[in-house]
C-alpha cells in the first residue's frame, strides 16, 4: 500500500469539512509554520523535498521560490485552472479537500513572504469554488487566515477568483494576465518567469493546486520524509488521473516511481484493465499535450525523468487509455480540435495552424481525406513545433502551439494504415 | 435592468475592493452579472467598465475570450455534454446526440422554452464520470439516454433547484472576512521587518 | 552622446550594433531585412506575428526566437538564412495566407501591402489550403472615416495597441480566441478618436481602410511629395499624395523630432476639403449692395488696390488693415507682412489673431519639442495639446508614460490632466496665487524646467494670459519656452502681429501695433476703411453676420479665402486663394523649424497663391514687394535679419527635418531616423514600384547662402509681478452672486469654413456644451441633456453636460467668441446660467 499525502483524507465522506480536517491534523503544518519556523526554514523543507510542480512543467517549487525577485511586494497564484483534458486531479481536491489548499496556500504565502494570495479556480468548479470559499471563510473566522495568524506576526489575505472558460487561462503567464482582467494572451518570454515579473509586474509564484496541497504534509513530516518517497528527482506521491478505456477510471495517488504504467492500467487496486476482449491500443502518460505511448511502453514507471526518457512526458499526471476497438484518427483529430479551439490566437502558427489540422483531420475523419493530406499535416506540425520531437521547439510564444503536433504525430506514424483507411475506402476500421 | 443595482451594486463594489487593482475584478463581474441577467448584457459591460476603469471595448475583449460568459441570452439551464477524448472514448458523441434528440435542440440552441441551452464542451475535468456533463457548471455523469432524460425531467420539474441554480450563479458561498489588508500596510509591516532583521544581524 | 556598441555575428559575419535594441532594428540598421508585421518601432514590441523569427544561438545551440521582441546582446549570435529560419518564415507567411482572402485586385491594400509582397517574393504560389476560408461580414464601419473587413485582418495587434498605448483612447480591441480573434468595437459604438487615421496607416494588410480614400487610386498611380501638415503649427511630416490632380490622402512620415509618424484625423483627412471644389472660393468677384459679379483678376485686383488707396489718402495708412487667423505659409505670410509695414505703412496688421500671448516670451529662449518632452519638468501652461496641437498629445503621452514630470496649469482639465504629475488651476480671482501654485508644484528642482506657453482659454484675455506666461518665466528665469499656440507661428517670425518680438525683422517700415481684437473692435466702430481678410473667417474670430451686414455702410471687406463662409459672401472684394497641397512653400512649427510644404495639384480653377496677390497689390499700389519668385522671397527674409537669418531651401536636400530657427541654436545630434517600411508603408512599397519618393513637386533646393546666422532676438523686459499687480493686470473682481467664470475652449472640430466643406469630417461638429460637475448642475438645477443659457454681453443656448472631473468653473466648448461678443481685450469672462426654456 503507498503512502497517501494529498489524498490522505479523501476516504472520509465527510473529508471537506472543517470537523474533519481539524480532526485529521489540519492546521498543524501551518501552526508550526508561522510559530515555529521562519519563512526561509519552511522554504528549506520544501527544497528538500525537492516537491515538483504538479501542474505540468515539473519545475522544483523550492527552486522556483529561490528565483524570487526582491521587491516589496510579491503575490502568490494558485492555480487550479485544471482544464487539460483528462485530468481531474485538482477537481477532485478543490472539492474534497479545500481546507487542506488552503492551510497550503497559507504556508507557501509564509514561506515566500507573500503580500496577496489568489487562487485561481477553473470557473466550471462551482462545486469546488463554493467548498474553497467556504473554506477560505472558516480560515478566516479562526485566525488561520488575516492578520497575525495564529498570533503570529504574518498577515496575509487570500482571494478567490473564478476563472471563466478557456484552457488557456492555466498556463501561468496567461492566469496572470486574466487576473489582471485581461483576455488571457500568455506573455511573450523573457522574462522567462512570473517570479521575476509577474501579476501587476511584481515578482509572482504560481503553483499549481496539488503542489501546495503537498506542503502540510512537508511541514509536519518534514522535507527528508517527503524525499525519502519515491526515487532520484521523484520524489513523494502524485494524484494520477486515469481515464479513458479502462474498467476502472479514477484518480489513484501512488508513490512515485514505485510503480509503472501496466500497474496503473491492469493493477486491481487501480484502473483493472480493459474491457474484456479488448487489447491496448495506445495511452498517454501525462494530458494531451504529451506523446502517445504503446504497449511497448507499459513497464516505464511512474516518474517524471522516466518517462522523459523515452521520449513523452508525466506532464499533469493524467493517463489516457485508448483500446483497439477507439480510432486513432479520431481521438488524434479530437486532441487537435481541443487545441484548435483553445488557442488564445496571438500566434500566428498556432491560431491558424491549429484550425487548419483540424479541418484536415476531421476532413480525413469523415472520410474525404487525401494521401498527400498525410504529408501536408506533418509538414504543418513542423512549421509549428519544428522537427516535431519532445521536449518541443515551437515557433510560438507558449508551449499549446507545440502540443499541437505530439498527437496527430503519434497516430499518423502508429496509425497509417488507418488513415489510409479513411482516405482510400472512406470508411473507419473502427465503426 | 442591466446596470449593477442595490445589493448586486454593493457586491460589485466589494469585488473591487478586493484587489489591488480594480481591473483584476473583471472577470467576477462579468459572473455577477450573469447572475443578474443570465448573460452579460452591453449595459453590464459598460459599468464593469466604469467600475474597474477600462473601456467597454476592453471589457467586451475580455468577456468574449472566455465560454463560461455568454453576451447573448441562454436558457435558464446551459446544459454542456463533455465530447473531449476521455468522455470521447466513452461514448460522448453518442450521448450528444441523444442529448439533442431529448431537448430536440440542435447543439448551440435553445429550447422554445427558453429552459435549455445545449453546448458541446471541451473537458470539465470529471473524465473519471465519462460520458459527463453540466448543467450550469454542476456536474453530471456517467450519463447515457435514460439518465440524461431523468436529469432533463427533473430539471423541468425543479427537482433539482436546490443543487442547480439558474445559469450565471456560480458561487453561492459570499465571503465573509473582514476587509483585505492594504497592501500599504504590508509594505509598512515589511519595512519594519526588514529593519529588525537588519538590525539582529 | 554617441550609442554604446556590441559586437554580434549575423550569418557568420561580425558587426558592431548599438546596444540594447532589438535584433530586428540592429539587423535594419546594417541592412538585413527580416520580414515582418506586428513590429512597429514606435510602439511596445508584442512578437505575435511570428513573422520575424531568427535563429540565436543559446547554450543549448540554436534556437527560433522573434527578433522583433528579444534585444541584441554582447556576443550574440543571429541566424538569418538558415534552413530552420527561412521553413518557419514560410511556414508563418503560409499560415497567414491560408484565410486571407485572394481579392488583391479589389483590395486597396493592393500595390503597398507587405503580406503581398511577401507572398510574391517568398509564397510558394501555389496553396496547399483547400478549406472552406473564414468569413466574415464586410467591410464594416467602425467608425465615420474607417471601415474593417475582418476576413483580411492578420491579427497584428497593431491597430489595437495603438489606440490603447499610443492614443491612450483602447476603443477597439480584440473579441473572441483563437482562430475567431477579431478586431471589435464595443458593440455599436464607434471608434472615435482624433486620431483614428492611424490604424489605417499602420494596418500592414487592407483590413482597415480609411473611408475617404477608399477606392480612390492605386498605389502606383499616385504621385508624392514630402510636406507638411499645416492644419495646427505642431508641422508633423507628411508624405502629400495625388493622383490625376486630384489630393487622395495624406500619410504621416517618421519624423523623429516631430510627429513620430502619426497624424491627426483633422490633418490627415484635410485633403478631402481641398478637393471640394464646391466649396472652394474658384474665381475673383465683386460685391455691391445687392449683385455679385465674378470679374477677372486684373480687374478685382485694381478695385482692391484702388480701395486700398483711396483709404490711404483719405483717411490714413492707419485705416487699412490686415487680418488674419489662419496658417498661411511663411512666405505669404511675409509677403502680407511687407506689402502691410512697407507699402500700405499701416500699423492694423494682425496676422496671428489667435496669439494671444507675447510672442517675446515664447521666443525669448526658444525649446524644441524633444527638449520639451526631455525637460526635467515641464509646465504645460493654457494648452490643451489634444485640441490644439493633437500629436503634440501623443507625444506627450509617450513622454510622460516614460517618466517625464508635467505641471499642467489650466482653467479646466485636458484629456492629459489623468496622466500628469500635477494640475494647477487658474483662478481667476487669485492669479498670483495661481502661480505660486505652479511655482511650488515645480519645486525646488528649477534647472531644466520648459514652459510650454498657450492660450488655449478663449475667456482669459490676452493680456491677463501674457502677464501669467510673464510671472512665470520671471520665477523661472532660466526657462525654455515652447509655443504652445495652435496657429500664427509663421506671423509671429515675420512681426506680422504686434504680439510678434520688436525688430524680429529689420524694415524701414510700420511695425504692427494694433491687434486683431483692436482691429475688429474699430472695425466695428467705423475706423476701418479697408480690412483686408488673409483665409480668414470673421465668425471664428468673433463676429456675427449682423457686424459683416453692416460693414456695408463703410468699411470694405477685402476677402482673400480658399473656402466660402459667410465673411466671403459678404465681403466686397473675394480673391480665390489656392489651398494646402496647391501650392509649394514652407512654414515654421512651433518650436521654429523651418519645414517645407509640397505642391502635388494645381490650383483649382483661377485661384492663386496669397504671396502671388500680395505683390502684385503692391504694384496695384505704385510700388513693389522685390520679389517674384518663392526663392525671392527666401532670400529677402534671409536678409531681413531677426529669427530668421540663414533661411533657404537649401537644407531641404539632404535632410527631411528643416533646422531650427534662431539657427544658433543648437540640436542634440539627430537621432537615426526610423523609417520603418511598416511604419509608413505606401512610402517603401512606392519607392519600390518605382515613383521617387523626394521626386514629386518639392521645391528645388536653392544655392546656399554665405552669411552669419547668428542672430538672436533681445526679448522685451519682462514685466515684474509686481509692476503687473499695480497695473490692475492680474487681479480681477470677484464673482457677485449667481455669476459664474466662463471658459472657453476649442476643441479640434470647432466649425470653421475648411472643416465644414470637408465632407467627412463635418458630421464631427458637436453642438455647443456646457460641462458642469454633478455639485454644478445640481446647484443650478439642471440635469445632464438639458439645455440652458449663458447670459453674459449677449447670450448663447448650449447643452448640458456633466463631467466627473472637479472643473471649478462652466467650461464651454463649440461657440466662438462671437456668440458672447467677446471682441476687444476685456478681462475674464462672467456669465449667468438661465434655464432654456422647452
Ligand atoms: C497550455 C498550458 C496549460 C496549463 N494548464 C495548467 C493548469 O490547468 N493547471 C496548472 O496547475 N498548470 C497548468 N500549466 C502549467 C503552468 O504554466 C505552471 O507551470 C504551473 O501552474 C506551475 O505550478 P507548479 O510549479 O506547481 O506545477 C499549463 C501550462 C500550459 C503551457
Ligand atoms: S502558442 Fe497558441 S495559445 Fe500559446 S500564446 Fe501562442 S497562440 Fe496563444
Ligand atoms: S513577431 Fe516579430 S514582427 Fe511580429
Amino acid at each position: 500500500m503507498t503512502e497517501r499525502i494529498v489524498g490522505a483524507r479523501l476516504h472520509y465522506e465527510d473529508s471537506a469539512t472543517l470537523e474533519r480536517f481539524l480532526a485529521t491534523g489540519g492546521d498543524d503544518g501551518l501552526r508550526k509554520a508561522v510559530l515555529e519556523m521562519r519563512p526561509e526554514e519552511v522554504a528549506a523543507q520544501v527544497m528538500t523535498a525537492n516537491l515538483l510542480g504538479r501542474g505540468g512543467a515539473g519545475f522544483e517549487a523550492g527552486r522556483k521560490w529561490s528565483m524570487l525577485r526582491k521587491a516589496p511586494r510579491r503575490y502568490l497564484v494558485i492555480n487550479g485552472d485544471e482544464s487539460e483534458p483528462a485530468t481531474f486531479k485538482d477537481h477532485l481536491l478543490v472539492e474534497r479537500d479545500p481546507h487542506q489548499l488552503v492551510e497550503g496556500a497559507t504556508i507557501a504565502a509564509y514561506a515566500i513572504e507573500a503580500s496577496f494570495v489568489v487562487i485561481y479556480l477553473r470557473g466550471e468548479f462551482a462545486l469546488g469554488l463554493e467548498r474553497v470559499q467556504q473554506a477560505i471563510n472558516e480560515a478566516y473566522a479562526r485566525n488561520a487566515l488575516g492578520r497575525s495568524i495564529f498570533g503570529s506576526s504574518f498577515s496575509v489575505d487570500i482571494v478567490l477568483q473564478p476563472g471563466a472558460g478557456a484552457y488557456i487561462c492555466g498556463e501561468e503567464t496567461s492566469l496572470i494576465e486574466s487576473l489582471e482582467g485581461k483576455r488571457g494572451f500568455p506573455r511573450i518570454k523573457p522574462p522567462y518567469f512570473p517570479a521575476v515579473i509577474g501579476l501587476y509586474g511584481e515578482p509572482t509564484i504560481v503553483n499549481n493546486v496539488e503542489t501546495v496541497s503537498n506542503l502540510p504534509w512537508i511541514i509536519n513530516h518534514g522535507g527528508e520524509a517527503f524525499k525519502e518517497l519515491g526515487e532520484g528527482r521523484s520524489t513523494g506521491t502524485r494524484l494520477f488521473a486515469l481515464s479513458g478505456q479502462v474498467q476502472r477510471p479514477g484518480p489513484y495517488e501512488v508513490e512515485m516511481t514505485k510503480i509503472t504504467f501496466r500497474d496503473l492500467i491492469y493493477g486491481e487496486e487501480f484502473g483493472q484493465g480493459l474491457r474484456p476482449g479488448r487489447s491496448l491500443a495506445a495511452f498517454i502518460p501525462g494530458g494531451v499535450s504529451a506523446p502517445w505511448f504503446f504497449p511497448e511502453h507499459l513497464d516505464i514507471p511512474l516518474g517524471q525523468d522516466e518517462v522523459a526518457k523515452a521520449g513523452s512526458m508525466l506532464g499533469s499526471g493524467s493517463v489516457i487509455v485508448m483500446d483497439d476497438s477507439s480510432c486513432p484518427v479520431r481521438s488524434a483529430w479530437r486532441i487537435a480540435r481541443f487545441f484548435a479551439r483553445e488557442s488564445c490566437g496571438q500566434c500566428t502558427p498556432c491560431r491558424e495552424g491549429g484550425a487548419w489540422i483540424d479541418k484536415i483531420m476531421r476532413r480525413i475523419e469523415e472520410g474525404e481525406g487525401r494521401e498527400a493530406d498525410l504529408d501536408l499535416l506533418l509538414d504543418l506540425c513542423d512549421n509549428i513545433s519544428p522537427g516535431i520531437k519532445w521536449p518541443p521547439a515551437q515557433t510560438t510564444i507558449c508551449v499549446l502551439g507545440p502540443s499541437i503536433p505530439p498527437s496527430v504525430n503519434a497516430a499518423i506514424q502508429h496509425f497509417r494504415d488507418d488513415f489510409l483507411i479513411h482516405i482510400k475506402e472512406g470508411r473507419c476500421p473502427h465503426a | 435592468m442591466s446596470r449593477f443595482t442595490g445589493e448586486m451594486l454593493s457586491r460589485a463594489e466589494e469585488l473591487v475592493s478586493l484587489y489591488p487593482d480594480p481591473r483584476s475584478a473583471t472577470i467576477p463581474l462579468c459572473h455577477l452579472a450573469q447572475e443578474q441577467d443570465g448573460y452579460v448584457t452591453n449595459e453590464a459591460m459598460a459599468h464593469i467598465a466604469e467600475l474597474v476603469g477600462s473601456s467597454a471595448a476592453e471589457v467586451q475583449g475580455t468577456a468574449s475570450f472566455y465560454d463560461m460568459l455568454k453576451l447573448e441570452p441562454v436558457g435558464r439551464y446551459v446544459i454542456g455534454v463533455c465530447t473531449n477524448i476521455a468522455c470521447m472514448l466513452r461514448g460522448a458523441y453518442e450521448l450528444l446526440e441523444d442529448a439533442e434528440g431529448v431537448l430536440d435542440v440542435p447543439v448551440g440552441a435553445t429550447t422554445a422554452d427558453g429552459l435549455f441551452t445545449l453546448e458541446e464542451v471541451e473537458c470539465i475535468a470529471h473524465c473519471d464520470r465519462a460520458p459527463a456533463a453540466q448543467v450550469n457548471y454542476r456536474y453530471f455523469g456517467p450519463l447515457d439516454r435514460e439518465s440524461f432524460e431523468t436529469l432533463v425531467t427533473q430539471l423541468r420539474n425543479g427537482d433539482l433547484d436546490d443543487e442547480v441554480p439558474p445559469h450565471g450563479t456560480l458561487l453561492r458561498v459570499r465571503r465573509e472576512a473582514p476587509a483585505v489588508i492594504p497592501m500599504e500596510e504590508i509594505d509598512r509591516y515589511r519595512a519594519q521587518e526588514a529593519e529588525r532583521e537588519k538590525a539582529s544581524d | 552622446m554617441p550609442d554604446e556598441l556590441v559586437a554580434v555575428t549575423v550569418d557568420n559575419h561580425s558587426f558592431q550594433v548599438r546596444k540594447g535594441v532589438k535584433i530586428i532594428d540592429a539587423l535594419d540598421d546594417i541592412g538585413v531585412h527580416v520580414p515582418r508585421f506586428c513590429y512597429h518601432p514606435r510602439m511596445t514590441a508584442v512578437g505575435m506575428c511570428r513573422m520575424c523569427l531568427v535563429e540565436v544561438k543559446g547554450p543549448r545551440g540554436p534556437s527560433l526566437q522573434p527578433s522583433c521582441f528579444m534585444d541584441v546582446a554582447d556576443g550574440m549570435e543571429i541566424f538569418t538564412e538558415s534552413d530552420a529560419v527561412k521553413k518557419a518564415q514560410h511556414g508563418v507567411l503560409e499560415f497567414l495566407l491560408a484565410n486571407h482572402p485572394l481579392d488583391c485586385p479589389v483590395c486597396d491594400k493592393g500595390g503597398e501591402c507587405p503580406l503581398q509582397d511577401q507572398a510574391f517574393a517568398h509564397g510558394s504560389g501555389e496553396t496547399r489550403f483547400v478549406e472552406e476560408k473564414r468569413h466574415y461580414a464586410k467591410p464594416i464601419p467602425i467608425s465615420r472615416l474607417i471601415k474593417l473587413d475582418r476576413e483580411r485582418c492578420i491579427q497584428c495587434d497593431r491597430c489595437t495597441r495603438f489606440a490603447d498605448e499610443i492614443a491612450g483612447e483602447p476603443l477597439i480591441d480584440f473579441a473572441g480566441r483563437g482562430s475567431t480573434l477579431r478586431i471589435s468595437t464595443f458593440s455599436n459604438v464607434d471608434f472615435d478618436s482624433y486620431f483614428s487615421g492611424n490604424v489605417a496607416q499602420i494596418c500592414p494588410v487592407g483590413a482597415l481602410t480609411a473611408t475617404p480614400y477608399r477606392f480612390k487610386a492605386r498605389p502606383w498611380d499616385l504621385l508624392q511629395s514630402s510636406s507638411t501638415c499645416m492644419k495646427c503649427d505642431m508641422g508633423c511630416q507628411v508624405s502629400l499624395q495625388s493622383s490625376q490632380n486630384e489630393l487622395t490622402r495624406m500619410l504621416g512620415i517618421d519624423s523623429d523630432t516631430i510627429n513620430h509618424g502619426w497624424l491627426c484625423d483633422r490633418g490627415r483627412f484635410s485633403t478631402s476639403e481641398v478637393n471640394n471644389v464646391d466649396d472652394r472660393v474658384l474665381r475673383p468677384r465683386l460685391r455691391n449692395q445687392d449683385s455679385v459679379v465674378e470679374v477677372s483678376w486684373t480687374k478685382a485686383l485694381r478695385v482692391a488696390a484702388a480701395s486700398i488707396k483711396q483709404a490711404i489718402d483719405e483717411r490714413g495708412a492707419s485705416s487699412v488693415a490686415f487680418l488674419s487667423g489662419a496658417s498661411m505659409t511663411l512666405e505669404d505670410t511675409y509677403a502680407f507682412a511687407k506689402l502691410a509695414s512697407d507699402v500700405v505703412r499701416t500699423n492694423a496688421a494682425d496676422g496671428a489673431a489667435d496669439v494671444r500671448v507675447d510672442g517675446t516670451l515664447l521666443l525669448a529662449n526658444p525649446a524644441s519639442i524633444n527638449e520639451a518632452l526631455t525637460a526635467k519638468t515641464l509646465v504645460l501652461f493654457n494648452v490643451d495639446p489634444k485640441n490644439e496641437l493633437p500629436v503634440m498629445h501623443l507625444r506627450l503621452r509617450a513622454a510622460i508614460h516614460s517618466g517625464l514630470r508635467v505641471v499642467e496649469v489650466n482653467t479646466t482639465p485636458t484629456d492629459l490632466t489623468p496622466i500628469v504629475d500635477r494640475w494647477v488651476v487658474i483662478q481667476p480671482e487669485d492669479l498670483a496665487k495661481t502661480v505660486d501654485e505652479a511655482v511650488a508644484a515645480v519645486g525646488d528642482d528649477r534647472d531644466g524646467v520648459v514652459i510650454m506657453a498657450g492660450c488655449r482659454d478663449r475667456a482669459v484675455a490676452a493680456s491677463l494670459n501674457t502677464a501669467l506666461v510673464a510671472e512665470m518665466l520671471y520665477r523661472f528665469p532660466q526657462a525654455k519656452v515652447l509655443s504652445g499656440v495652435a496657429r500664427g507661428t509663421n506671423a509671429l517670425a515675420v512681426g506680422f502681429t504686434p504680439n510678434a518680438p520688436q525688430g524680429i525683422r529689420s524694415t524701414d517700415g510700420v511695425a504692427p501695433a494694433v491687434n486683431a481684437d483692436a482691429i475688429l473692435a474699430g472695425a466695428l466702430r467705423g475706423e476701418i476703411a479697408v480690412l483686408v481678410l488673409l483665409d480668414t473667417d470673421l465668425v471664428r474670430l468673433g463676429l456675427t453676420e449682423e457686424d459683416l451686414v453692416a460693414f456695408d455702410h463703410g468699411t470694405t471687406v477685402i476677402a482673400l479665402n480658399t473656402f466660402e463662409s459667410l465673411t466671403t459672401r459678404h465681403a466686397h472684394v473675394v480673391l480665390p486663394l489656392s489651398a494646402y497641397g496647391e501650392q509649394q512653400g514652407s512654414t515654421l512649427n512651433i518650436e521654429w523649424r523651418h519645414l517645407r510644404l509640397g505642391r502635388q495639384v494645381e490650383p483649382v480653377a483661377q485661384a492663386r497663391p496669397a504671396w502671388m496677390v500680395a505683390t502684385e497689390l503692391a504694384s496695384g499700389l505704385g510700388d513693389e514687394l522685390g520679389f517674384l519668385t518663392l526663392a525671392d522671397i527666401m532670400r529677402d527674409l534671409s536678409q531681413s535679419g531677426g529669427l530668421l537669418a540663414g533661411l533657404s531651401y537649401h537644407y531641404f536636400a539632404d535632410s527631411l527635418d528643416g533646422p531650427l530657427f534662431p539657427r544658433t541654436r543648437t540640436e542634440p545630434a539627430q537621432v537615426r531616423r526610423v523609417l520603418d517600411p511598416m511604419a509608413t508603408p505606401g512610402i517603401a512599397s512606392i519607392d519600390r514600384q518605382g515613383a521617387n519618393f523626394s521626386a514629386g513637386n518639392v521645391i528645388e533646393p536653392a544655392e546656399a547662402l554665405g552669411f552669419g546666422v547668428n542672430t538672436g532676438v533681445a526679448p522685451k523686459a519682462l514685466q515684474s509681478p509686481s509692476v503687473a499687480k499695480r497695473e490692475g493686470a492680474v487681479a480681477l473682481d470677484p464673482l457677485s452672486e449667481g455669476e459664474y467664470w466662463l471658459h472657453l475652449v476649442p476643441r479640434l472640430y470647432d466649425p470653421t469654413p475648411e472643416l465644414m466643406a470637408n465632407p467627412f469630417l463635418k458630421a464631427a461638429v458637436r453642438e455647443p456644451v456646457l460641462s458642469l460637475t454633478a455639485a454644478q448642475a445640481e446647484s443650478l438645477g439642471l440635469v445632464d441633456g438639458d439645455r440652458c443659457r449663458l447670459v453674459g454681453a449677449s447670450a448663447v443656448d448650449v447643452l448640458v453636460q456633466l463631467v466627473k472631473d472637479d472643473a471649478l468653473a462652466l467650461t464651454v466648448q463649440g461657440v466662438t467668441p462671437a456668440t458672447l461678443r467677446l471682441i476687444g481685450d476685456q478681462s475674464w469672462v462672467k456669465v449667468r446660467v438661465e434655464k432654456s426654456n422647452g
